[in-house]
């Protein structure tokens, strides 16, 4: 299968029937290594597996570009594989993070980072983590502070970053740094690939309301890395950026929504048949599928080049309220299980709600995704200050 | 290539409705040759006539053309109005058949001389056909919410009616109706919908309070946003049927865009204020045009409540679209 694959580009649905094969016969045991990776740890190893034996297989290759030992062709094949994972459940929610950080890294970054650092973290032996959010830059993000001096050979940094998903099992951090004066915003921002073992490199995990590990401070302390891992160029790291963001409120979302589909028929397992129940799950379900037919359309722009970042806003309002909508109807339905179970599918269960409250935060805020669609999609003049 | 994919002839179609805002298009509709566009690529037919007939808040004979062009498939040379219903079941019954009679309510687009029903009895589906001049037939114009003409509520009271179909062949052409009459009328939906996001996006730009434009403030930016978001969600389903309608996607597309206007028809009135609540605005229109739309063939709720129930009996939940299954994608 894997000897006829890589002959010649396979179609869309000779890949998926494959993918479904390799799910086949591999998936009963991934699903019970699954069901036991109930820590972030133990789900973080589970990952790093399954990548190395996709990647083995040769169907995580698809779609990836051959400079970064991929086969190429269309990214519709990482969203039916990323999709097919999900439905199944054998993947954790941040399996996609690669479809956010290494795709935009892929098109902006040198043949030489390309061919030297994607292929491990595509593989499962590197983990990479955003470097961009910090405590006095948010929803602002242009007014960060972290610093780069350029200084002989090299950039040393100094500054904090916040709420950085698991930096702390990270091998390296794609971070956004000042290389010029604040004044300039947006346009003094540069993009660096920093290896997280670096010596003035610290890394504090922050336990989040899941009672999870979720994401870090990373402190950086006169860190001095070479100079050709510089992304893209100087004082050029907003674009780049704002492709990052994107992703992040888009293309990812086409193996999210199978991994809310996969939630909500785990939930109806759960629940009995009454006309509360059918009015509830009847609106999870088709907020879920607006988002998926949304979504559809944006792997299909995305795909063939014509995607409007500035339309992922919209992207990203439906996911935020299909994801909530899903957990408040579990919370509703199988309260009990959600706020007092203690078996390990209650747990899950807990933690998805749990985690769901912020999908409206990560990868900017509800509000300044309105913001975005008042102002650059309706045409709204600017709000002042 | 389809006529239909040409930007002239969906500029044309827009034309049509240009001159014809809360009058009849009908007659210029069949002057455009619609006819042979429905039967040359329906999916766009319904797509651009119903999108823009609900922007213009317009009429026209459409939906009942629409639905001959499916009578013309499945019962060839039956030349009848259908007779719809307000229920989010696809099996519901308009009217409840005895001894080739029928009794109980429906409505229909314009004034028919013969309407053609679905109907359900103990054990046994039916397609009926009655004529409106019939004994035991009355035919009223509804006034409602929306005064315009725009539909007749018929009520038969043990009124004869031939029996043309039964059973699996009723059901299938039952099926397709409801499903091709949920994509129009989700699509005149999302036009009213998207016509009155229009005018209030305007509204917020030109209204001037406090000294800025209201447009200005983030309240305001938001239920505007709020309102695209609920319109492009819609629109997203609406868009996928190809060649043919699956009757789930139809039953979300309908679900979606009944909450797209109800979104659309809060907010905007909320942005628009006092002059949103006149029958001098055109918002008005769209409110009531989108009202009437809304409830029949299933309103939002219903539809939504009807597809829970679906997902709680089957344990299962339709993905209703994919990426590999699509015309020119490989």
């Amino acid at each position: 299968m894997t000897a006829g694959l890589i002959s010649s580009p396979p179609t869309l649905d000779e890949f998926a029937g494959a993918v479904d094969s390799w799910l086949s016969a591999n998936g009963p045991d991934l699903s019970v290594r699954w069901s036991v990776s109930t820590t972030l740890d133990t789900q973080m190893s589970y990952l790093r597996e399954l990548f190395a034996a996709l990647w083995e297989s040769g169907y995580s290759r698809w779609g990836w570009p051959e400079a970064a030992d991929g086969f190429g062709g269309s990214p519709l094949f990482r969203a039916v594989l990323a999709e097919k994972l999900a439905l199944a459940g054998l993947a954790p929610t941040f399996a996609t993070m690669p479809e956010v950080l290494a795709a935009p890294f892929a098109a902006a970054a040198s043949k030489e980072l390309v061919s030297t650092f994607l292929p491990p973290y595509l593989q499962g032996r590197d983990w990479w983590c955003q470097g961009f959010s910090e405590p006095d830059a948010g929803s602002d993000l242009a007014s960060l502070n972290t610093r780069a001096e350029p200084s002989a050979a090299s950039f040393v940094i100094n500054g904090q970053k916040i709420w950085t998903t698991l930096a702390d099992h990270a091998q390296r951090c794609l971070l956004l740094a000042r290389t010029g004066p604040r004044e300039r915003a947006h346009k003094t921002l540069s993009l660096f690939l920093v290896d997280m073992d670096t010596p003035g490199i610290t890394v504090r995990p922050i336990t989040a309301s899941t009672g999870e590990p979720e994401f870090c401070e990373v402190f950086f302390d006169n860190v001095s890395i070479p100079q050709d891992r510089l992304v893209g160029p100087l004082d050029g790291g907003w674009p780049i950026v704002m492709h990052v963001l994107s992703c992040e409120r888009s293309t990812v979302f086409w193996g999210r929504v199978a991994w809310m589909q996969h939630e909500l028929e785990s939930l109806l397992g759960r629940v009995g048949v009454t006309e509360t129940s059918a009015k509830l799950i009847g609106e999870a379900y088709r907020n879920i599928m607006s988002l998926r037919a949304r979504s559809r359309r944006t792997q299909f722009a995305a795909a063939s080049g014509n995607f409007n970042a500035v339309e992922s806003s919209i992207d990203k309002v439906l996911m935020a309220t299909a994801e909530q909508s899903l957990f408040d109807v579990a919370a509703e339905l199988a309260g009990d299980a959600v706020v007092f179970g203690e078996s390990p599918a209650d747990v899950r269960l807990r933690k998805n709600y749990v985690m769901s409250r912020v999908a409206s935060v990560y990868g900017g805020a509800a509000e300044i995704q309105r913001n975005i669609i008042a102002e650059r999609l309706l045409g709204l003049p600017r709000s002042p200050g | 290539m389809s006529e239909l994919e040409d930007p002239a002839v969906i500029e044309a179609i827009r034309g049509l409705f240009d001159h014809a805002t809360g009058v009849d298009a009908s007659a210029d509709l069949a002057a455009f040759g619609i006819w042979d566009l429905i039967r040359a690529d329906r999916v766009r037919a319904v797509q651009h006539v119903f999108h823009e007939q609900g922007r213009a808040a317009a009429t026209s004979d459409m939906f009942n053309t629409l639905q001959q062009s499916l009578l013309d498939d499945h019962f060839p040379g039956l030349q009848a109005t259908v007779a719809l219903n307000t229920s989010g079941e696809l099996a519901a019954p308009v009217v409840d058949i005895e001894d080739s009679t029928a009794s109980g309510d429906a409505f229909a687009f314009g004034t028919p001389t013969r309407l053609v029903m679905f109907g359900a009895g103990a054990v046994t589906t039916y397609v009926a056909v009655v004529d409106s001049s019939g004994p035991g037939v009355s035919v009223d114009a509804v006034r409602g919410i929306d005064d315009t003409q725009l539909l007749t509520r018929i009520a038969l009271h043990q009124a004869p009616v031939d029996i043309v179909a039964l059973d699996d062949s009723s059901r299938r052409w039952w099926t397709d109706a409801a499903a091709w009459g949920r994509l129009a009328l989700g699509w005149e939906l999302v036009g009213t919908a998207t016509a009155a996001l229009t005018a209030a996006t305007a509204y917020a730009e030109a209204r001037v309070q406090f000294g800025r434009p209201i447009g200005t403030f983030q309240a305001v930016q938001h239920r505007l946003a709020e309102t695209l978001v609920a319109v492009e969600a819609a629109q997203a389903i609406l868009e996928l049927p190809e060649g043919s309608v699956d009757p789930l996607i139809a039953s979300m597309a309908k679900a979606l865009a009944g909450q797209a206007y109800k979104v659309a028809a809060k907010n905007c009135l909320q942005v628009f204020g006092g002059i949103g609540f006149t029958v001098e605005h055109p918002f008005d229109r769209y409110m009531r045009r989108g009202a009437c739309l809304e409830r029949l063939l299933g309103s939002g709720q219903a539809i939504t409540e009807s597809l829970g129930f679906s997902l709680l009996h089957t344990k299962s939940v339709p993905a209703l679209c994919g990426l590999q299954h699509r015309s020119g994608s490989g």
